[in-house]
């Protein structure tokens, strides 16, 4: 009889253990909680509504915004000053996009971008992010992209070059 | 005090039935008189009265009211000249069915807005000049042919008008109520107002009070 | 074309707009050929029956106008979830290039058509309709814009296609593109333009009061309304908007009116026309004091339109001050877009 409830016993336990691991690493991720009022800073849209597209960045102050996708979220990161007065980027604790696949939030720094697809964000064409390389040149093939860069690629030059695209 | 500048009044105007019911009638009525209109049947009597006492507009040709042009007033100037210048006798005593006799008299001075106990007070004084105060409450279908027709006088003169427009008053009355009614019209006249009859009675055109009698003939006025 | 509910009530109005003017215009010209009061003749007796009626229906076609300006805007507001980029009524405008056209010129026949009903209602007092041929000669005027508007307002909404990417309002009225109006009035420094607003709207106030007291300078008072309109709308861009959205560089005019806003903008929008609407026709009607037949009422009706103007933009103002003084904005000197 001990021998038939121990197995069953360190499964339960190993399930909790795992579970109880994981609402830990929780604590870690950002807290979504996107209040109606909440406003991209640099156009000013209602971020609520594109929930599939939301960035974020946490200022070491505790503040934080929201974008409406991540080309505004750079926007934003190259000219802090001009959209929050008094803020400059040196200040950036985390940065966070959604990836397109998942619907989760991500670290920005370790997601891969993918440039000139076919997929058109709430602010026209944007820089799609995914969590890993396989799922961004999947979205590549499928999508007509052309290019994956990382965070530290993106330049205001790219970003105008998305703006003006047609 | 009325004058009318060929005035012309035209029915159904462009349509195969049109028919001209006055042509060209220029026409002066003294004030303080009693003026018959005489004439047969559709030679545009009643439609002259409805067009003197500002009730339609002509087709063309111009009223002037003591000096006062009336036909080209927007509506509510002239709705307004009518009320208080003009009380209207017509055939049949038209009385509204379902309201006293009162509430009838009283109809024609409500858009006026006086105060309900001074106009009550009016309707009773007129409704006892003429004999039929005891009958205020009743409703109209109780009321004789005569009553009804001394009723409609009274209703008339709720807003005291200057001028009284009687259109075939005796038709439908017998001999001795045409009598009262003429007399009735003399008391009109020694107030001071003017008075426009139409009437193929001779007991009314012939009557020694009258002034005035102008012939029409398909719409235009004989000699 | 798309087949949404507030596009077909736009057309239908603009339709029937036309159409009604364009009837009351034919009328017109032989009223203002051939009307002469003191003739008996059977044509001015006719144009006299006909003036009574198209004066009625041309009063309900351009309140009808004066809805259609609003309604228009809420349209362009309610369409923005199909177009991409769009957030707002200023991306839906952008979609084709009649969009804005068809806008300003729906401001400037509202301005005209509030101006033919106060000149209507006058009219409409005396005995001997005093102002008739003024007022259909402004018909004439007003129709080849009415004309010009259902041109282009069909043009906007005919040519409007799902898959346009149309630019956001933060772009259009941002400070950094030199191109395009809405730039350039974006990029007029917010506080000394903050100034002029209120330093305008004192003069423009006084000049009503004191009209409406001694009844001298009405002129000089339409003159200022219609100038403290124009002042009013550059401000909307320049600064005001900042403080209601509590963001420094976003400029829209138009977002005010969405719901997350309360609606605001609408509020905004219906004080400042009102008030430029009785101004300027508080002008138009000064010339006509002498009139016999409006002599008992226009000098009335005139010191109310100018309390209205007055008490409007007093308003406005009140509420500008209000958006300021309640947002978490603080625009200092250097930090200025």
């Amino acid at each position: 009889m001990k021998t038939k409830i121990h197995p069953k016993i360190m499964l339960w336990l190993a399930l909790h253990i795992l579970f109880l691991s994981m609402n830990t690493s929780h604590a870690d991720e950002p807290t979504v909680t996107i209040k109606k009022t909440d406003r991209c800073p640099v156009c000013g849209m209602f971020v609520y509504k594109y929930p599939k597209w939301v960035a974020q960045i946490i200022f070491k102050d505790g503040t934080s915004y929201f974008y409406d996708g991540a080309k505004d979220m750079f926007k934003h990161i190259f000219d802090t000053a001009k959209y929050t007065p008094g803020k400059s980027a040196e200040n950036i604790k985390d940065i966070y996009v959604t990836d397109y696949y998942e619907v989760e939030l991500v670290d920005a720094k370790s997601a891969f971008y993918v440039t000139g697809s076919d997929v058109l964000g709430p602010m026209g064409h944007e820089l799609l992010p995914f969590k890993d390389q396989e799922s961004a040149q999947e979205f590549l093939e499928d999508h007509k992209g052309k290019s994956i860069i990382r965070f530290q690629d993106v330049t205001p030059a790219i970003i105008e070059s998305l703006d003006h695209r047609t | 005090m009325i004058e009318l500048f060929n005035v012309k009044k035209v029915f159904n105007a462009g349509n195969p039935s049109e028919f001209s019911a006055l042509n060209s009638v220029n026409l002066f009525i003294e004030e303080n008189q009693v003026t018959v209109l005489k004439g047969p049947s559709g030679s545009g009597k009643t439609t002259l009265l409805s067009i003197v006492g500002c009730m339609s507009r002509p087709s063309a040709g111009r009223v002037k009211l003591k000096g006062r042009e009336i036909t080209s007033l927007p509506e509510r100037f002239l709705t307004d000249i009518r009320r208080k210048t003009f009380g209207f006798i017509f055939q049949q005593p038209n009385l509204i069915k379902g309201i006293s006799v009162l509430d009838n008299v009283m109809l024609p001075a409500y858009p006026l807005g006086e105060k309900r106990s001074h106009l009550k007070n009016r309707a009773m004084k007129g409704l006892s000049e003429l004999n039929i105060a005891n009958k205020a409450a009743s409703k109209v279908e109780w009321l004789s042919g005569g009553e009804a027709q001394r009723a409609s006088i009274v209703r008339a003169l709720i807003n005291d008008p200057h001028i009284i427009i009687a259109d075939e008053p005796t038709a439908h009355l017998d001999t001795k109520l045409s009598y009262r009614f003429m007399e009735i019209i003399e008391k009109f006249k020694s107030e001071g107002k003017t008075v426009i009859i139409t009437s193929h009675d001779p007991l009314v055109y012939e009557s020694s009070m009258v002034d005035r009698v102008v012939n029409l003939r398909d719409g235009q006025i004989e000699g | 074309m798309i087949l949404h509910p507030t596009v077909i009530a736009n057309l239908l109005a603009v339709y029937i707009s036309s159409f009604m003017v364009l009837y009351a215009v034919y009328y017109g010209v032989q009223i203002l050929k051939f009307w002469d009061i003191q003739s008996g003749h059977e044509l001015q007796l006719v144009l006299e029956r006909k003036t009574y009626l198209i004066s009625t229906l041309l009063s309900y076609v351009f309140g009808l106008q004066l809805l259609s300006l609003f309604l228009f805007i809420f349209t362009a507001d309610s369409l923005t979830p199909l177009f991409v980029g769009a957030m707002c009524a200023a991306g839906t405008l952008n979609v084709d290039g009649f969009g804005y056209p068809t806008l300003v010129l729906k401001i400037f026949s509202f301005i005209l058509a509030g101006l033919w009903l106060v000149l209507n209602y006058a009219d409409n007092q005396g005995y001997d309709y005093p102002l008739i041929k003024k007022k259909y000669l402004l018909l004439a005027f007003i129709a080849p814009f009415i004309i010009l508007e259902m041109i282009l307002e069909s043009a906007y909404f005919l040519n409007m296609k799902a898959d346009v990417i149309t630019s956001c309002c933060g772009s259009l009225f941002s400070s950094e593109r030199v191109t395009g109006i809405g730039s350039e009035i974006a990029s007029l420094p917010a506080l000394p333009m903050m100034r002029v607003f209120y330093g305008a709207m004192l003069c423009t106030l006084a000049s009503g009061f004191f009209f409406y007291l001694k009844g001298l300078g009405g002129y000089l008072y339409a003159a200022m309304s219609l100038l403290m309109f124009i002042i009013s709308l550059v401000s909307i861009v320049s600064f005001i908007s900042l403080y209601i959205y509590e963001l420094p560089t976003h400029h829209c005019p138009f977002c005010i009116i969405m719901e997350e806003y309360h609606y605001l903008g609408y509020l905004l929008y219906i004080l400042l026309f009102g008030a430029v609407v009785s101004g300027i026709g508080l002008g138009a009607l000064i010339p006509f004091r002498q009139v016999e037949s409006l002599q008992f009422m226009l000098s009335g009706f005139i010191r109310k339109l100018a309390l209205s103007s007055v008490i409007l933009y007093a308003a406005f103002t009140a509420l500008v001050t209000y958006e300021i003084v309640s947002s978490s904005l603080v625009i200092a000197y250097e930090v200025v877009y």
